[in-house]
């Protein structure tokens, strides 16, 4: 996204000073001394930004709960990063703190602070104030949310990649519709097993029943996830690389991005997710993702599949999926069979991976079917 | 191929490419498929034109005796109030055409590109004054080098036509003609951007404003093609655009921000069959400009 212009990133508008916050002296959330004789002693013991890494020094007077539990959520903690990575990583002690060091520089600079969903943009997207410093309680879609979900899921949602998903161009809806406070400040839990893994996670049942007049819910039931029948095709990176250029600064290099759907087998049934098939998408990370801080940084990489439980946020309700079965059955293409996995790869993979047997077959077209079907167009 | 044979192909080939007669119920071919295309090499009476953005990938190599236009350079200017990437005026328009093209009256225009959307807007240009004979490759370029159909690099020397343009007015919307039908129910209006644009929350550069004209529905052009170039199954986009409510009994306005996307929407409404389709060419550039048009505006500014 571009970036705010500096006057703009700067500037604390004056209909700010007549809210609450704007009430409050600069000094006692940002630090800093007003009585100090030059700027280096004004600005000693400043922050920029006052609520990271302790919410509470700066929030928890007025906002004791949410201060509390946002400490929790993981877009403070980014807590499932760390063990995930390390377990496809070497056990030597100095590789670890190799690998640390470039998370730190790259995976947890995403971190977002209560100041960076009500007040600026995130760090990760150069920050800066985006509406005169107020303080907005629904954070700002553009400049908040896809800042940093951007190149996926904001792509995805507003239709800059595929047609959008309906929420958006058609409902008006925005992120926060579907992933309220409620479930972004935290759930208090501090050992979520995934990004899913919250209290209050939206799931599409929420709000949809599936409609009885169509055949394919009665026939399929809970055994697909909706995403797998209501998904298009969505952004699968291949080969992310990270370090720091000749100025110091982070770059993230993924050579290899491919568009596709891909249906697998959910190996973590539950009664949250009972379903059988789900959609699964390919992880940025290689063997030497971490390359530029060490070698052989990730060594243990074939400990955990790296084809993974997605949720493309593209929701269409008629999808190439949909509109025929055979689109799915008896189409190869579309499932996640051994063929598309690396060798050393498939036994990570395998509760994903479909075996080709059961891949479910081409259901054959009653002819009475055929004569009622519409002439199919053709461009020749 | 013996030289009565392929004038007999090509005659095929552009009898199938215009309708047999006004008000005729066969619909016009808007696509010729590339090994059909490739037949036509070298044919008389045909060109093929290169629309890539790069003419250096055409120096390297292109269909053979196919002539280059960066059609976003070449075919855009800044029309009234400083509004950008424009038409041009009809006599620029024939001389393009006729003398830097080498297109008659009679040729047979074979168009494509590698982006997706610059060979749409040079067929709107050409059917906009009044050509008839035009069509897409299939797939693009992409498609032409993946048949490993025959290519070279050899520079083309263009023998001037006379090119005689015919303004088409039923082809174009202004922004008047708009104002005139917003609330006809046998109009509809086709806002061609990303859904981000269409919401507002996003604008291009040359907006005013984010935003949209009331009572457009939005299909954003790019999302209907597969890797650019490959127009999705005509099956499924007809009945996504009837969803929306964009139906053949209709008059279609498309819009984007300056008639780009806009005609790429036009390509594919007529490679539906669809009847009556316009192009707003000033778009959105200049429509969120004028304080005095009713418009639905977002938060870019």
């Amino acid at each position: 996204m571009a970036p705010l212009e500096p006057h703009i990133k700067v500037l604390v508008a004056k209909d700010f000073l007549d809210t609450d916050h704007g009430e409050i002296d600069c000094e006692e959330c940002h630090g800093g001394d007003p009585k100090g004789k030059d700027m280096a002693a004004a600005h000693k013991g400043m922050t920029a930004d006052p609520t990271f890494p302790d919410a509470d020094k700066a929030c928890a007077d007025c906002h004791e709960e949410e201060a509390a539990l946002a400490k929790t959520s993981l877009h403070y903690t980014l807590a499932t990063y760390r063990p995930m990575v390390h377990k496809r990583a070497s056990g030597e002690t100095k590789k670890l703190a190799l690998l640390d060091k470039g998370m730190d520089n790259h995976c947890f600079s995403c971190h977002a602070s209560c100041g960076q969903c009500h007040v600026s943009r995130p760090e990760s997207a150069m920050g800066g104030l985006i509406d005169g410093h107020k303080f907005n309680a629904k954070p700002d879609q553009t400049n908040q949310c896809t800042a940093c979900h951007g190149s996926r899921v904001g792509n995805e949602f507003t239709g800059a990649t595929g047609q959008g998903d309906v929420h958006y161009t058609r409902h008006d809806m925005d992120c926060m519709e579907c992933h309220p406070a409620s479930e972004l400040h935290g759930d208090g839990k501090t050992d979520h097993k995934n990004r899913y893994d919250v209290e209050g996670s939206p799931r599409c049942g929420d709000c949809h029943e599936p409609d009885p007049k169509v055949e394919q819910h009665a026939v399929h039931g809970d055994k697909i996830s909706c995403y797998v029948c209501h998904s298009q095709p969505y952004a699968n990176c291949y080969a992310c690389h990270v370090g720091l250029d000749s100025k110091g600064l982070a770059y993230y290099k993924n050579p290899v991005e491919e568009e596709h759907l891909m249906i697998g087998l959910n190996p973590n049934q539950d009664p949250d997710r009972p379903e059988k098939w789900i959609l699964v998408r390919r992880v940025p990370v290689v063997p030497t993702s971490f390359e530029f801080y060490g070698k052989d940084l990730l060594t243990n990489f074939n400990q955990a599949n790296n084809w993974k439980y997605a949720s493309p946020h593209n929701i269409q309700k008629i999808t190439s999926q949909n509109r025929e079965c055979n689109n799915c059955h008896g189409n190869k293409d579309l499932f996640l069979t051994e063929d598309k996995v690396k060798p050393e790869m498939q036994k990570a993979n395998a509760p994903v991976i479909v075996p080709e047997d059961q891949i479910p077959g081409k259901q054959e077209s009653q002819g009475e079917d055929e004569e009622k079907a519409p002439k199919k167009r053709s461009y020749f | 191929m013996r030289r009565t044979t392929r004038l007999m192909l090509v005659l095929a080939m552009i009898t199938a490419l215009v309708p047999l007669a006004a008000g005729s119920a066969s619909a016009e071919r808007v696509f010729i498929r590339a090994d059909q295309a490739a037949e036509l090499v070298g044919a008389p009476g045909v060109r093929f034109v290169d629309c890539r953005r790069d003419d250096a990938q055409y120096a390297k190599a292109h269909v053979p005796g196919a002539v280059f236009m960066n059609v976003n350079k070449a075919l855009r200017t800044t029309g009234a109030w400083e509004v950008p990437g424009v038409r041009r005026d009809l006599e620029e328009l024939e001389e393009l055409f006729g003398r830097d093209l080498g297109i008659g009256n009679n040729t047979t225009v074979l168009l494509y590109d590698d982006e997706g959307y610059d060979a749409t807007r040079l067929f709107w240009e050409l059917k906009y004054v009044g050509h008839d004979k035009v069509a897409l490759i299939f797939g693009g370029w992409p498609e032409w080098t993946a048949q490993n159909l025959p290519v070279d690099n050899k520079t083309v020397g263009v023998e001037p036509r006379n090119f005689v343009g015919t303004i088409q007015p039923d082809l174009l919307a202004t922004a008047s003609y708009i104002v005139q039908n917003l609330g006809n129910p046998n109009v509809i209006l086709v806002d061609c951007r990303p859904p981000a644009q269409y919401k507002g929350d996003a604008k291009a550069p040359m907006a005013k404003v984010g935003g949209r004209i009331p009572t457009a529905v939005n299909a954003f052009t790019l999302a209907n093609w597969e890797d650019k170039t490959y127009l999705k199954d005509p099956n499924e986009l007809g009945d996504m655009y009837a969803d929306m409510g964009i139906t053949k009994d209709k008059e279609v306005i498309c819009y984007c921000n300056t008639g780009y996307y806009a005609s790429n929407t036009f390509f594919i409404l007529k490679a539906l069959d669809y009847p009556n389709v316009r192009v707003y060419d000033y778009s959105w550039a200049e429509w969120s400009g004028k304080a005095f048009l009713p418009k639905i505006e977002g938060t870019a500014k």
